[in-house]
């Protein structure tokens, strides 16, 4: 999924959404299309009665009316005025008020669902985390983009439909009038949209370009630098000179579009002046009063008006936004990690039978023709630099990946065949990257085990077993000053993402060490734990310290994606191979003097 | 362009006019022309057709008198039609013009601020909003009193046609629009409190989202499965938070619709008070109905234009506050200024008791800090994090100033060094160094502005050589994806392009800070000893966490609590069983 993909056509993108957005919110879409019909409605119906005042004005310059029939007339145009300035209102209030937020909710809860059935490895694709943002954007975008379907049908369809009726009735050939109003708007906006294209396509690069310079002067990331290193004149004119070439071609559209504009506005004005021409000698004929020529050369301006509020200001922002929408629809598109239901039986252990892994979009394979066997009860550590794919393997024996190529059994399961929650009903892990959820603590810890009802009695004791300390924070504590909690040092916040390991039943758990920053003396301490978790476990253990590997029942050393030697430490230490280098490596900062 | 002086919203238009005098008063002419000849013009033009058709039909006036008034309303429809695209062109060339000289403006002062602002939240907030994007800000602004005086003139024209019909007429409506229009434009006030409240749930969703679609996380996530129940309580407090919410559109657009009718009301009341005068043959019918149309016509328009000029216009005023904030803040002196050309030689780098609070921040981060450095040696500053270690690089490269006690180089306090002097005497590689995205090339050049022609040779010692000749244009490649032709290198390859850069430089003592950060232990061990072969005989300073440096180091100086706590060499220091010695021996007990 990425922009090259397929691509969608204006209406085809109308007749996938409208069914989305009216499951989102049936009745409110019934709602909003009634109160458009009735808003378009009532402008007509003010048409009509301002002719009626003028007509009755006119009769009573002439003597044939009075005060009162004015007045009457007025008071029947105040009608339609207020009761279409409260139509108009509702019709606002709950499209934007009512409608948008909850189908906004409704198509939000569609892609929470939709990200959870689709593969984990697309996180690691940086197209696929912008399209998830782009789909994000879409959300409200959609809603509006089926406001606008609905109102140009609702609301502009029958605000045309009544007006065009009116002026047939008055004089057949005066509908003409509406295509008059029609063809030009329409005109401008394809032609202010190919110009507006290429310009984008020709400035945006520029734009980039110029924003980005201007970062290297004013963002944090290298505002210090820049500073320091004297390297402001040299961004600087760098921005200048992009700036300088990206306004003029702006202008240079712009000048353009303008000209165009006028020749458009021209073919505009020959329209409405063929209308007032034919306005005019129908009043001439005596065909309409000239109440009803006021009237319509009043409503003239109305229709011209909203013509292009139709063309030019909603099918231009349909067409900005039909980019969002589009990126909503692919990610409903992608395609979904599923497969059939099964138990995982750990006491077969877990299986990698050659297998070898790419990440999207990236041509070297991550991992490359491992074959590994993990009894029950075992307890690997694995070892490598960083790079060498240890937390690769870590995923793909786990499951949370399925291998480009050979199989991986855990538990007997095939993981790319099985459903992946019946792979992971048994396996729990403590990553490197792990969250520190702002919730309370009491969450922090349940939240790796949903399945089960919340056991504060169970939580208490896997906090104990994971050496968290903190005594006066209970469990319905919020971890996040943020929203009115406390805050957690990383090395007690380490330890709640430990108990939360242990809260999940599990066969096997993944024990990823920390390389962030805490000091050497917490280091030592966390890594003596996990080498205590792991014992008599089926468990895998990805150490940054070689030393700590010694622990395991068997050690793997990866190097560029492959297994290259496996073994006790004993046996690893004993022959020359990567281990022995790395370990020589680690250790020769511990010999001195 | 950009003074220091104090801004307000009608400041928006001085800077437009500023940018581009011409284009701003074409601008602002044929706005007002458009607002006059849409209304009272289009009014009375009617008004002379209809009557002129009106005598026509009743046979007192000859036929051929409806040429000239229809050749009126036709011109009066082509003008409506044209002005409007002028209009926007004019307004597109001052939006160009403050894009070349307003954007420059601010980033230059953006550039020159003392560091405390970068780091500290709330100025570092308020340095973003203003120069996130000043042409639309500005631009709003002046759109927005563009808009306000159209609405002015508009009103202002029909009522002077009014006036010119029947003058007692436009008396009456004065003294109840008057009245009726204030209270129109006092509603469109907004209540910001409730708007506040309902952002409280909608802070909450936005982070329950992140952890049911963010990347961070996605091991967690998909191992332990949570997202249903995550999503609903994701959906609980994303109702809670619309409910709070539709009341206060509720209420904002009560207010809104309120004052339309009210606008609503005066054009009827406009009306019958007119009626009156046509009776009684004081005023044409043509007159009348040209009038009432331009009023109805308006009204149409200026409720939701007014409201949402003045809420520009205020938003214009809020912006311009910030600016007058903004232009406000000090420079620091010399910020622009190039390195020296040729750095001193240092002999000697002393702290004596050094004490320096990060501006708002609380506590102390170095509490009476000293120790003299000597030239030539190695050094390596271990410690917690937190414990200032990089405080010490950011007062060293004259980032901030504002510290107690005394810098001494050679002798002389750092302060008293002009700003280029200091600039050429240190070169740090930061833990979170820049990655440049131009060509790779420059990216090493800049660090030494004054000396180009070195980079080919600090690439191969930094050992770039196999990557140079990978990347297409060799080492006139772009770097990352923004420029045309760029090519992305690894992050370990990027560190090497730091400290390429770093081997340009010709400052007499380089820093290396705290590479760690995304780097196991055995890659930081590797690093050093990368750069401590580089930089052989040359004065250098490890800051890190970790204690691999410290073998490399001629001396270890221990930090805590913004103190040097321990100092010596490796074997002192483990003879000592200070801290120093516990942390070794922790970690020494893996590889025993």
């Amino acid at each position: 999924m990425n922009t090259k993909g397929k691509k969608y056509h204006l209406l085809q993108v109308i007749i996938r959404i409208i069914p989305i957005q009216v499951k989102s919110a049936p009745w409110n879409c019934l709602l909003e299309n009634c109160l458009a019909i009735m808003n378009g409605l009532s402008f007509a119906l003010a048409v009509v009665a301002t002719q009626n005042l003028f007509d009755a004005i006119s009769d009573a310059v002439a003597g044939k009316a009075g005060y009162r029939e004015c007045v009457i007339q007025l008071s029947l145009l105040a009608a339609v005025t207020f009761g279409q300035q409260i139509i108009n209102g509702i019709q606002n209030f709950h499209g934007i008020g009512i409608l948008l937020p909850k189908s906004g909710g409704k198509l939000t809860e569609l892609i929470h669902k939709k990200v959870k059935r689709i593969d984990p490895v697309k996180f690691e694709d940086t197209d696929f985390l912008d399209d998830l943002n782009k789909a994000k954007e879409g959300i409200r975008a959609i809603t509006m983009f089926c406001m606008l379907v609905f109102a140009c049908v609702s609301f502009y369809g029958v605000y045309f439909a009544a007006i065009g009726t009116y002026l047939f009735k008055l004089k057949p050939v005066l509908i003409i009038t509406l295509l008059m109003a029609f063809i030009p708007a329409m005109l401008a906006q394809i032609v202010n949209v190919r110009i507006f294209a290429d310009l984008e396509g020709e400035s945006a690069p520029l734009r980039r370009e110029c924003d980005y310079y201007q970062n290297t002067i004013c963002d944090r990331e290298y505002f210090k630098e820049t500073r320091i290193l004297g390297a402001f004149h040299f961004f600087y004119n760098r921005f200048e000179e992009t700036l300088k070439i990206l306004t003029g071609k702006i202008w240079k559209a712009e000048r353009k579009v303008a000209l165009f504009q006028l020749m458009l506005d021209f073919t505009t004005f020959a329209g409405r002046a063929v209308s007032i021409y034919m306005l005019f000698t129908a009043t001439m004929s005596g065909e309409i009063t000239v109440g009803m020529f006021a009237a319509v050369f009043a409503a003239l301006t109305q229709v011209f008006a909203i013509m292009q509020e139709v063309v030019k200001q909603h099918m231009g922002n349909m067409n900005r936004d039909i980019g969002k929408v589009v990126n909503f629809i692919r990610l409903l598109d992608m395609p979904e990690r599923t497969g059939e239901k099964g138990e995982t039986d750990f006491t077969k252990g877990i299986a990698a039978e050659n297998i070898s892994f790419s990440y999207p979009g990236r041509d070297t394979p991550s991992i490359k023709n491992v074959s590994l066997n993990i009894a029950d009860g075992e307890t690997i550590a694995i070892v490598g630099e960083n790079g060498a794919g240890k937390s690769t393997l870590v995923r793909l024996l786990t499951g949370i990946y399925c291998p480009t190529g050979g199989r991986v059994l855990v538990g007997g399961l095939d993981t790319a065949r099985y459903s992946s929650s019946c792979v992971f009903k048994g396996i729990s892990g403590v990553f490197q990257k792990y969250q520190r959820y702002k919730m309370t603590l009491k969450e922090n810890v349940a939240i790796s085990d949903t399945t089960i009802e919340e056991d504060s009695n169970k939580i208490r004791r896997v906090l104990e077993e994971a050496g968290f300390e903190k005594e006066n924070i209970g469990l319905e504590d919020m971890l996040s000053p943020e929203y009115g909690g406390v805050d957690l040092s990383g090395g007690q916040w380490q330890r709640v993402a430990i108990a939360r390991g242990l809260y999940r039943v599990n066969g096997l758990i993944v024990l990823d060490e920390p390389t962030s920053a805490i000091d050497p003396i917490e280091e030592t301490k966390i890594y003596k734990q996990f080498a205590h978790l792991a014992e008599g476990k089926c468990a895998l253990v990805v150490t940054h310290r070689i030393g700590s590997a010694k622990l395991a029942d068997r050690i793997i050393v990866m190097d560029a994606g492959r297994v290259v030697d496996a073994g006790t430490h004993d046996e690893l230490i004993a022959r020359p191979g990567q281990y022995a280098k790395m370990w020589a490596a680690q250790a020769q900062w511990y010999e001195r003097g | 362009m950009i003074l220091k002086k104090k801004y307000k919203s009608i400041d928006t238009l001085r800077l437009a006019f500023g940018a581009s005098p011409v284009f701003m008063t074409l601008y602002a002419i044929l706005s007002s022309a458009q607002s006059v000849v849409q209304t009272a013009v289009t009014a009375v033009v009617t008004a002379n057709f209809v009557d002129t058709a009106t005598f026509i039909l009743n046979r007192t006036r000859p036929y051929k008198d409806i040429y000239l008034a229809l050749a009126l309303v036709l011109m009066i429809s082509g003008v409506v039609n044209t002005t409007g695209a002028a209009a926007k062109l004019t307004a597109s060339k001052v939006r160009v013009s403050l894009q070349r000289s307003l954007k420059p403006a601010i980033v230059k002062f953006f550039a020159a601020f003392q560091y405390k602002y970068i780091e500290n939240e709330k100025s570092w907030e308020l340095i973003s909003r203003v120069s996130r994007d000043p042409v639309k800000a500005v631009m709003d602004g002046v759109d927005a009193f563009i808009q306000f005086a159209q609405i002015i003139i508009s009103v202002a024209s029909v009522f002077i046609l009014i006036v010119s019909q029947v003058w007692w007429a436009a008396l009456i409506i004065l003294s109840f629009s008057i009245p009726m229009f204030w209270l129109s434009m006092r509603a469109g006030k907004k209540n910001y409190q409730a708007e506040r409240d309902a952002e409280k749930y909608n802070r909450r969703t936005e982070y329950l989202e992140e952890v049911l679609t963010g990347r961070e996380n996605v091991d967690e996530r998909t191992l332990f499965g949570y997202n249903d129940v995550v999503n609903r309580v994701w959906q609980e407090q994303y109702d809670a938070g619309r409910k709070l919410q539709v009341k206060v559109t509720a209420k904002n657009f009560m207010i809104s619709k309120g004052s339309s009718m009210l606008l609503a009301l005066i054009s009827l009341l406009v009306a019958l008070t007119l009626i009156g005068p046509v009776v009684n043959h004081q005023m044409s019918a043509g007159m009348f109905m040209g009038i009432v149309s331009a009023v109805f016509g308006m009204i149409q328009k200026l409720g939701f234009q007014m409201s949402r000029s003045l809420e520009n216009i205020s938003r214009a005023g809020e912006y311009m506050k910030d600016l007058s904030e903004f232009v406000l803040l000090r420079e620091a002196e010399g910020a622009l200024t190039e390195p020296d050309a040729e750095p001193i030689q240092i002999d000697s780098l002393e702290f004596c008791n050094v004490r320096f609070c990060y501006p708002g921040g609380g506590e102390p981060i170095l509490n009476g800090l000293s120790f003299r450095l000597e030239a030539g040696r190695h050094y390596a500053f271990v410690g917690k994090n937190g414990a200032g270690k990089t405080t010490i690089t950011k007062l060293l490269s004259g980032l901030y100033t504002e510290y107690e006690g005394e810098i001494l180089i050679n002798g002389k306090e750092l302060r008293e060094y002009p700003v280029s002097a200091v600039k050429a005497m240190f070169s740090v590689v930061y833990q979170d160094f820049a990655k440049y995205y131009i060509e790779m090339k420059d990216n090493i050049a800049i660090g030494d502005i004054h000396a180009a022609g070195k980079e080919v040779e600090a690439a191969h010692q930094a050992g770039l050589d196999e990557v140079v000749n990978k990347l297409e244009k060799g080492i006139n490649t772009p770097l990352g994806k923004i420029l045309k032709g760029g090519q992305d290198i690894s992050g370990g390859q990027w560190q090497r392009v730091a400290i390429a850069r770093s081997l340009v430089s010709r400052a007499p003592v380089r820093i290396l800070d705290e590479p760690t950060s995304a780097l196991d232990p055995i890659s930081e061990s590797n690093l050093y000893r990368d750069f401590e072969k580089l930089m052989k005989g040359k004065t250098t300073i490890f800051v890190s966490h970790r204690l691999g440096s410290t073998k490399l180091a001629d001396e270890i100086l221990v930090i805590d609590g913004g103190k040097i706590t321990e100092r010596g060499t490796h074997e002192e220091l483990m003879a000592d069983k200070g801290r120093y010695a516990d942390m070794f021996e922790a970690q020494k007990e893996w590889y025993s």
